[in-house]
């Protein structure tokens, strides 16, 4: 139902891309020299909608000192959905244990690297008996 | 990974969620609908996550939120008031030297915020907004839905803010509400969007189309000055469903490659006053049961469209691949499930009469029969586990592939010629 079109159909073209170094910091200066002269006052409504409170989140503890704190990590090291999770985990934990001298931390290792089955990986990370958990870091 | 971070709070253990933002979607899709709006859940950008360097710095950030998260959490953007979250502020103000800068504020809170597409949009004040409530007689309270992730209220006032923020005029209102109202109408999920980036393609019968001026005729799917209608109905649709829902901010974009269609939207309006066009012409009103002349929206969610200029039934009908994430479980499904949209854009041989017998049902047939999918392909696209290996068919799609045409002609992609719309529009 569409009119026929033979021959070339797409063309490749490149311009190198010019401009001048200057012209961002210059706008940058001139915004700046306008700031601290209010003059106009600009007020706008919020789009988000309302929600329906239907749950509870679980009571949040009053401190982490002398709490047991389980870090799942739901991939391994060598699994790209994750990112450097691992990394960033490695990091936490030894800032957590900085802050909070009596934490006990259970490591990821300790744990199911994996999210499926999610009833097999819940049970493993409760029999640790944790008074938190912290999750991450996809699937 | 969000089920079991549920599974755990119900068990009164407290979670928090560190995740990079290709998980959002399919995170917060398990979260929010199970009603732990207020969950608290960090996401970072992917980049960051993927070099030792962006781990590090990120590192105080998420060390923060995991104390705040398991301790004295609190959502930041929503509040109680009964049983309801509400954005903690109903309006933002942005103090500025002149009116210019303090647009350009807006913008970049707003885009901050997550609600906004990139371009530039048109502040909604006050006065902005009951400028374009004159478009419906609902009240402002109205809710015509819910949707989103979260389930969020979807009010006409709501709907009329995002209506400012594309450009739209007040005679657009009532396209928009009919749009989202099917929208809404629809679980947020059902369609897939957890990983993919559907975008509604609306399609508007009736004279109302044409009174509100918008575009049946040329470059129907893009922008032509002379009607400014499409897209910013398109625009506004597309922000309603990314800002109106969420947990406090928008919706995340889709992590995957996303659809340049999601900025102004596909809004098109069916040319149905071509004198040349007689029986077999009916429009998509009437086809859907309405009367004629009955000014109706329709939406379909579409994640794939071909703009071929030389393509034929047989290459569109190439485009229409089962998805298995999509293809229907069931007899109910397979029978409401609409495949695809067809525009008849040839303009020039529809007014002068040149589709000789054609009829839009002959050309839904002939799409219909072209789609068919080889058995092979399609077992190797739908009937495969999460892991990629062969699964079994359940009964119903067990007895699709028993049916003797599929094993001849192959798979048919719908239950028939007419779950395919075919649409008169635009091109000259």
């Amino acid at each position: 139902m569409k009119r026929a079109v033979p021959g070339i159909i797409a063309v490749l073209m490149t311009v190198p891309l010019m401009f001048s170094a200057g012209t961002m910091t210059e706008a940058a200066q001139a915004k700046k020299a306008l700031a601290g002269k209010s003059s106009v006052a600009l007020t706008v409504l919020n789009p988000q909608g309302a929600v329906k409170k239907s749950r509870e989140l679980a009571p949040r503890l009053e401190t982490l000192r002398g709490k047991k704190v389980a870090m799942w990590l739901s991939a391994t090291r060598g699994q790209v959905f994750a990112g450097k999770g691992a990394e960033l985990y490695d990091l936490l934990e030894k800032m957590l244990k900085e802050k909070f001298a009596d934490i006990h931390i259970v490591p990821y290792m300790a744990l199911p690297m994996k999210f499926a089955p999610e009833n097999e990986v819940v049970a493993a990370i409760d029999k640790t008996k944790p008074d938190a958990v912290i999750a991450g870091f996809g699937g | 990974m969000g089920s079991i971070a549920i599974a755990l709070e119900e068990k009164g253990i407290p979670t928090v969620t560190l995740y990079n933002e290709r998980h959002e979607k399919r995170f917060m899709g398990t979260i929010l609908p199970r009603g732990y709006v207020d969950y608290p859940a960090m996401n970072f950008e992917e980049y960051d996550t993927f070099t030792s360097e962006g781990i590090k710095a990120l590192a105080p950030e998420a060390f923060n939120f995991v104390v705040k998260g398991l301790t004295t959490w609190k959502p930041e953007y929503m509040k109680l008031e009964g049983d309801k979250w509400i954005p903690k502020e109903y309006e933002f103000s942005y103090s500025a030297a002149t009116y210019q800068e303090a647009q350009d504020q807006f913008n970049s809170s707003f885009l901050k915020m997550g609600w906004g597409d990139g371009l530039p949009m048109i502040p909604p004040t006050r006065r902005r907004v009951d400028a374009l409530l004159k478009g419906t007689p609902l009240s402002a309270t109205t809710a015509i839905g819910t949707w989103g992730p979260s389930n969020a209220d979807f009010t006409v006032e709501k709907i009329a803010v995002v209506a400012a923020m594309a450009g739209a005029e007040p005679e657009y209102l009532p396209v928009i509400i009919a749009a989202l109202k099917a929208i809404t109408s629809v679980r947020w999920d059902a369609y897939f969007p957890v990983m993919r980036a559907p975008v509604p393609l609306v399609i508007v019968n009736g004279p109302y189309a044409k009174k509100i001026g918008l575009n049946s005729s040329a470059n129907a799917f893009g922008p032509n000055p002379k009607y400014h209608a499409n897209a910013a109905i398109g625009r506004a649709i597309n922000l309603a469903m990314a800002s109106i829902p969420g947990n406090g901010r928008g919706i995340k974009p889709s992590n995957l490659a996303g659809n340049p269609a999601a900025y102004a939207g596909i809004v098109i309006a069916e040319a149905e006053d071509i004198e040349s066009l007689g029986a077999g012409w009916d429009p998509v009103s009437v086809q859907l049961g309405y009367p004629a002349g009955t000014n109706l929206v329709t939406i379909l969610g579409i994640d794939e469209m071909d703009m071929s200029v030389a393509g034929t039934i047989a290459n569109l009908a190439s485009c229409i691949g089962p998805h298995k994430e999509i293809w229907p479980r069931n007899r109910k499904a397979w029978d409401s499930q609409y495949a695809g949209a067809l525009a008849i854009t040839e303009m020039q041989r529809v007014t002068e009469g040149l589709m000789g017998s054609k009829t839009k049902a002959g050309i839904a047939n002939e799409l219909w029969e072209s789609a068919r999918v080889p058995m092979d392909k399609f077992k190797k696209l739908i009937l495969t586990n999460e892991f990629g290996d062969p699964a079994e068919p359940n009964e119903f799609i067990k007895s699709l592939m028993e049916d003797p045409d599929s094993a001849k002609k192959g798979m048919p992609v719908a239950a028939g010629p007419n779950r395919f719309l075919v649409v008169v529009t635009g091109g000259h």
